[in-house]
């Protein structure tokens, strides 16, 4: 004679459906509990979700145990969600300056004063300069988008219907308003080194020992020990911020690359192999021989790619996008892979180069053009799919630049890149502080030379928001470093999403 | 009647004193007799001091220190008066010789550990690209040192090939020229570690280009790269030191120059880029193991200050295009002060001799730097040996390294450790790309065409001469993701190809390599014969009962099924897990 909730328990099993019943479990009924433990938020439904009959995985590198199954209960802070994040870094140092513009009296006139032969007009582009189109609403006292991005309907050159314009919307964060602009935004000890500072903001954290990404973290924390379709670089290589200490991840240049085919000289044509690197991927290595084990699971990761990702619809790729270029069709397959239903919730794309020391105008033009038709395109691409509500795209770069322009009709490094976060849950607008562009704003001040814009907002925070508010999870708990602010946004609302 | 004392005048000086020999045995002076009265005998003095009284006109000093020495001689009469002394000469006495070197230590010609031949497989894989049958039979049964002496000492030399490397593309099948694309450029340098006799040389010069990381996505012209190369390969020489390579590195490569913005570092406008690396990257690394920083942002400016001045020719219509040379106007004067060191303002203008004596004074402080010694060693270790450098170790190495003697010490005391050995059975150590790749070409005795090579190495992510970035390639385990493994073994099936294959875009042959063995040939023979014919690389027991297995249900029916399998044992063996760990 059971209890109703183990009867329930055994209904649900049987049934395969979780069950109604989610009662706290008395500590005494389980066997083994680690110890410094409280039965606190334990519920059967997630002992059962977790599956604790022994789960073994075959890419993690040791058995789960008891602490692998707590800590995956325990996290669950947030109720479990599917929502996606696609991370798009512009490799390089972008110049934030050039691509929000700003717009005060004062500020412009300290950006021209800076920049004589690479400042934006304010308004109508003329006589082959490019214009500007303020923000609309609050914002647009401060920042104004440079017109290569700014769609035809609202004025601008990038030939689209679509343009950061149409995304921002009203900038009120309400509906429509789907576009969060973030200015300034670095580490606190910030490098003007592009792998220094790109590896920070990687990995957030300052520890060269630390080979792990933000991201990764989260998805060993929170993420499948056997899907390697949960974290998606599109690219030949894993971005720093999605590896991971134990659960899987995948680098995806192209679905047709996938897997292990061969292609003989005399033999017998297209053959996949997949079945036979299986096995030798499944054999075990010497305890301590790190390189050989990770090896062998690294082949073992990549047939399960592609097993996974056969097992999904046809590619179909969207219409709309600019171009084939590589922003373009990176976008398109994060698209299709969001949308195929094969558990992927992060995709990495890197895009670039956007080190414009040199003629920047030349190269950045062309880039943030293409960018601005390319995100319009993913978001119209996604909404087709149905599954634009819960992607969210975040865009950043590993700094910014110089407010003084060089010798070169280019910018040097500088502090307080910008960032972008696009969805129709973000709560768009102005979502970090401004904090001006005239010499004495600068640091150090009143130094044109030398002066950077100030850095008001740590990407720690945009992160925090990220984690906290979209994928769900314990910030403090991936991303390192001590006390994270929350996002002080510059329009006085709060949070990163609607 | 008094005695009065003899009112004979003094002596007159003695003529023409001179110096007839001056050399390591002692200085010989000769001299005249004095006109007139002649002394009873001659005093000689040496740096104003008298060292010897002489009767005859002649005197060996041989007890003179080295350096130079002032002597005159004068007369003295039998009362012991002195007369006027002779005019002064002066004569240097040499240095002595060095003594002459022992004799090396006579040795039976096998010492160390006797080799094994997976002794010798590792060897061969850690300091090369794997050891060809040849190699294993020559080595198995002779000593580890002297394996490792072999392998520091014999100079550079390439095997002939039958099969040199052509071009693809719409010229194919030509000879190539590495000036003349990027694909040409990066299978000359795979070609030479290909046929390399000593393959630790190429590891070495290779070893410095991802030390000394420059890359072509910078826009270095092709022949300043080469230059580079060949100085990165001049350098794997261990007869060589640290420092010169750092001096060169400094004052004489184009392409670092280019590279790091060396040219632009100028009086009153500092470009701090190659001064920056040379401490973060080059040989110090930005923290000590205690997390100190080595370095500080002002010593960066200081040691930029110092390095300024040396200039780069870019007019690619001069003879000296690529040819940098110390040019004083564009030096500065002023004090530099880096890593505790200060070199006074000149107060005055510059000089050529200025350049170099501030590099110098550079290099002192940076390579006299106590993070210098572990940081270069812990790299060096890290390229040959998995497990990190027991603490002994490295306290034994960083004493026996000196920054301008020869680095051969230190890279025999690593290839000598115990530790080279470790997990003999079981090899647990990730080819890099590179190495990985030469080693299949060298197995598969494969010829290299087009781009299929370098496409390859650009899918595993280590394409020569193109670092990501100048901290050059990360390695270890960021070599492996599911993408590059997928390269890895890709790379297998286009060597393949090269190496098989007589179609139009393969290597030019007339007609396909057969690879069937033929119908009856047993599941376990065909086994053996591809694992012979990549000359036997370790697999382990798992591995050989996959393939086994696979060998026993793959279709055998016809020519092309039977090829088939083959191919795919053969791939699965070099391309598979077990052929990316040495």
């Amino acid at each position: 004679m059971r209890c109703i909730e183990c009867e329930e328990i055994e209904l649900a099993r049987v049934s395969d459906a979780r069950p109604a019943q989610t009662m706290e479990i008395p500590y005494a009924a389980l066997d083994g509990f680690p110890a410094g433990r409280s039965a606190g938020a334990l519920t059967r439904r997630r002992l059962l979700q977790f599956g604790v009959a022994g789960l073994a995985s075959v890419y993690a590198p040791k058995a789960l145990g008891w602490e692998s199954v707590w800590e995956s209960v325990a996290a669950e802070a947030a109720p479990s969600s599917d929502n996606c994040l696609v991370l798009l870094y512009l490799a390089g140092g972008n110049d934030g300056l050039n691509t929000l513009v700003p717009n005060g009296a004062a500020d412009y006139s300290a950006y021209v004063d800076a920049r004589t032969a690479i400042h934006r007009l304010q308004g109508a582009s003329a006589g082959g300069v490019v214009g500007s189109t303020p923000l609309a609403g609050f914002a647009g006292q401060h920042l104004a988008f440079s017109n290569v991005m700014v769609s035809t309907a609202g004025g601008g050159d990038n030939g689209d219907v679509h343009g950061l314009d149409t995304l921002y919307g009203d900038g009120s964060g309400g509906p429509g308003s789907d576009l969060a602009v973030m200015p300034a935004v670095d580490a606190v000890k910030y490098s003007l080194s592009h792998f220094d500072n790109s590896d920070v903001w990687f990995k957030a954290s300052y520890d060269m020992n630390v080979k792990t990404g933000w991201l990764g973290r989260w998805i060993d924390s929170y993420g499948s020990p056997t899907n390697p379709l949960q974290a998606i670089s599109i690219d030949t290589a894993l971005s720093k911020s999605i590896r991971t200490a134990a659960n899987p991840v995948c680098a995806i240049p192209s679905l047709s690359s996938l897997g292990f085919t061969m292609n003989s000289p005399g033999g017998v044509g297209n053959t996949a192999v997949n079945a036979q690197m299986a096995a030798l991927a499944a054999l075990p290595a010497g305890a301590t021989n790190a390189y050989l084990s990770r090896t062998r699971t690294t082949y073992g990761t990549a047939v399960e790619t592609q097993q996974r990702a056969a097992s999904g619809p046809a590619y179909t790729p969207g219409t709309g996008y600019p171009s084939n270029g590589t922003l373009s069709t990176r976008l398109r397959l994060a698209a299709h892979l969001l949308g195929a239903n094969l558990g992927t919730r992060i995709i990495t794309i890197h895009w670039g180069s956007f080190d414009t020391h040199s003629d920047q105008l030349a190269a950045q033009d062309a880039q943030l053009t293409e960018l601005s038709r390319a995100l319009g395109a993913f978001r119209a691409d996604l909404a087709a799919r149905g599954i634009e509500q819960k992607v969210c795209t975040l865009v950043f770069s590993e700094f910014g630049r110089r407010v003084l322009e060089n010798g070169s009709a280019g910018t040097d490094h500088g502090a307080g890149g910008l960032m972008l976060a696009m969805g129709s849950s973000v709560r768009g607008g102005l979502a970090s502080e401004w904090p001006g562009c005239r010499p004495q704003d600068l640091v150090p001040s009143n130094n044109p030379a030398q002066g950077n814009l100030k850095v008001p907002t740590d990407y720690r925070s945009v992160y925090r928001a990220i984690v906290e508010e979209w994928l769900g999870g314990d910030p403090d708990a991936i991303i390192n470093g001590g006390t994270i602010a929350p996002l002080a946004r510059g329009d006085g609302a709060s949070g990163l999403f609607k | 009647m008094a005695q009065f004392r003899s009112m004979a005048r003094r002596l007159a000086a003695p003529r023409g004193l001179k110096v007839k020999r001056a050399g390591p045995a002692g200085i010989v002076l000769a001299w005249k007799a004095p006109r007139g009265t002649k002394p009873a005998a001659y005093l000689i003095f040496r740096d104003g001091r008298r060292i010897a009284r002489s009767e005859r006109r002649h005197y060996v000093d041989a007890r003179a220190k080295p350096g130079r020495h002032r002597y005159f001689v004068l007369g003295v009469d039998d009362h012991g008066r002195r007369g006027k002394h002779s005019k002064v000469v002066r004569a240097r006495m040499p240095a002595p010789a060095p003594a002459p070197p022992e004799p090396p230590p006579i040795v039976p010609p096998n010492y160390g550990p006797t080799l094994t031949a997976a002794m010798v497989d590792r060897l061969f894989w850690r300091a090369g690209f794997g050891a060809t049958a040849a190699q294993r039979a020559a080595w198995t049964g002779k000593g580890h040192l002297q394996l490792v002496d072999w392998l520091l000492d014999t100079a550079p030399s390439l095997a002939a090939t039958a099969t040199p490397p052509l071009t693809g593309g719409s010229t194919p099948n030509q000879p190539i020229d590495p000036l003349a694309s990027e694909d040409e450029l990066v299978m000359e340098w795979l070609d030479r570690m290909q046929r390399a006799v000593n393959p630790l040389r190429e590891r070495m010069g290779f070893f410095w280009h991802r030390h000394w990381a420059v890359s072509r996505d910078a826009g270095i012209p092709a022949p300043w790269l080469i230059a580079y190369r060949n100085r990165m390969l001049r350098f794997a020489d261990p007869r060589l030191s640290f420092r010169a390579l750092a001096y060169e590195m400094s004052t004489l490569d184009a392409a670092m120059s280019m590279y790091l913005n060396g040219s632009d570092n100028v009086k009153g406008r500092p470009n701090e880029n190659y001064a920056r690396e040379l401490m973060e990257l080059f040989c110090l690394g930005p923290t000590a193991p205690n997390g100190d920083p080595n370095y500080s942002q002002a010593d960066v400016e200081g040691l930029a200050r110092a390095l300024t001045g040396w200039r780069l020719n870019f007019d690619d219509a001069s003879p000296d295009y690529g040819k940098i040379t110390f040019n004083p106007s564009r030096f500065e004067t002023g004090a530099k002060t880096f890593l505790g060191r200060t070199l006074p303002a000149l107060g005055r203008a510059a000089t050529a001799a200025d350049g170099p004596a501030a590099v110098n004074a550079a290099l002192d402080a940076v390579l006299g730097h106590p993070s210098h010694a572990p940081f270069l060693i812990r790299k060096l270790w890290a390229e040959f040996i998995a497990t990190p450098i027991p603490a002994a170790t490295l306290s034994a190495l960083v004493a026996a390294y000196r920054p301008n003697a020869p680095l051969r010490p230190v890279l025999r005391g690593i290839l000598t450790h115990a530790l080279i050995f470790e997990s003999l059975g079981e090899p647990n150590l990730v080819k890099p790309p590179v190495v990985y790749l030469v080693g299949v070409l060298r197995a598969l005795g494969a010829p290299m065409k087009g781009n299929y090579m370098t496409g390859a190495l650009t899918n595993m992510q280590q394409r020569p001469y193109r670092p990501p970035n100048v901290a050059g390639w990360e390695g270890g385990m960021s070599w492996l993701n599911t993408n590059t493994v997928q390269g890895r073994f890709d790379a297998v099936m286009r060597a393949q190809f090269l190496k098989y294959s007589n179609s139009a875009n393969s290597y030019p042959r007339a007609a396909l390599v057969e690879v069937d063995g033929g119908a009856g040939e047993t599941p376990a023979a065909l086994v053996e014969r591809a694992h012979a014919s990549v000359g036997r690389p370790w697999l382990s027991t798992g591995t050989r009962n996959a393939l086994l297995a696979y060998a026993t249900s793959a279709p055998t029916t016809t020519v092309q099924q039977r090829r088939q399998r083959f191919y795919t044992v053969q791939a699965l063996m070099l391309g598979g897990p077990d052929g990316q760990v040495m």
